[in-house]
């Protein structure tokens, strides 16, 4: 026996109101993060800002680490927490396929102290430094 | 109805929710073990295991480039993906520091 399967006009208006909701939660989970705003970093202060103010400023991190950097040679080499941003942009490679590009942030402390930071960014937007190289052009 | 719920949902899902893992996660609790300036590239290996990458860094005119051996894990899914990298440096032979950043939830992934 074959059995047949209803057109979609056979769902009720409450069931088709709930598949609706579902798939608009899950899509919601898909979207892109809004992007860091790295612009603000330069209302930091070395030294001086606390995680506080970083989190005012940026948001809340998506993770954590640490570094020792080489270029400090004291004897004893100073370990500093890293706090991990990123964020990811959709980039259409044709109409059926993309990918997912990161921009990276990761700010440093000594304990609650703001220490500096750096950020790449892989989205394929050229940076508005080079924007401006090639516009003099 | 049920029948049709049951179809549509793991598709939906299944773009979203699917992560597909990529290397091995870097141990970065593993890092107390090694002393800069005294552990060698040997050691790092031994400890760490194999890098994926190398490559090298040079960021004060004062302080001579460093070698860089690249670790990472990566768990991707639609649209996004966590991450836990490491970077190990190297003054010559010897172990000179290192840069580590994961995603919260791999953070303790070992």
């Amino acid at each position: 026996m074959t059995r047949e399967y209803a057109a979609p006009g056979w769902l009720s208006g409450r069931m088709r109101a709930l598949v609706l909701a579902v798939v608009a939660l899950v899509a919601a989970g898909c979207t892109t993060a809004p992007r860091i705003p790295v612009n603000r970093l330069e209302e930091l202060s070395v030294g001086r800002s606390t995680k506080t103010d970083v989190e005012r400023l940026l948001g809340r991190r998506q993770g954590e680490g640490g570094v020792s950097f080489p270029v400090d040679t004291r004897p004893s080499k100073p370990q500093y927490e890293v706090w991990y941003y990123v964020d990811w942009e959709k980039k259409s490679v044709s109409n059926e396929v993309y990918v997912s590009l990161p921009r990276v942030l990761l700010v440093f402390f000594d304990a609650d102290t703001y220490q500096g930071f750096t950020w790449f960014d892989l989205t394929g937007t050229p940076p508005a430094s080079v924007r401006g190289i090639l516009s003099s052009r | 109805m049920q029948g049709l719920l049951a179809l549509v949902l793991p598709f939906v899902f299944g773009g979203c929710i699917t992560t597909m893992p990529f290397g091995s996660p870097p141990r970065q609790a593993a890092l107390e073990r090694l002393k800069p300036g005294q552990s060698t590239a040997a050691d790092v290996l031994l400890i760490l295991g194999e890098p994926r990458g190398d490559g090298a860094v040079r960021w004060t005119p004062a302080v001579s480039s460093r070698k860089v051996w690249y670790y990472e894990y990566i768990e991707a899914g639609s649209g996004r993906a966590d991450t836990k990298i490491l970077l190990m440096f190297f003054d010559q032979d010897r172990y000179d520091g290192y840069l580590w950043f994961s995603s919260a939830s791999l953070v303790g992934k070992q």
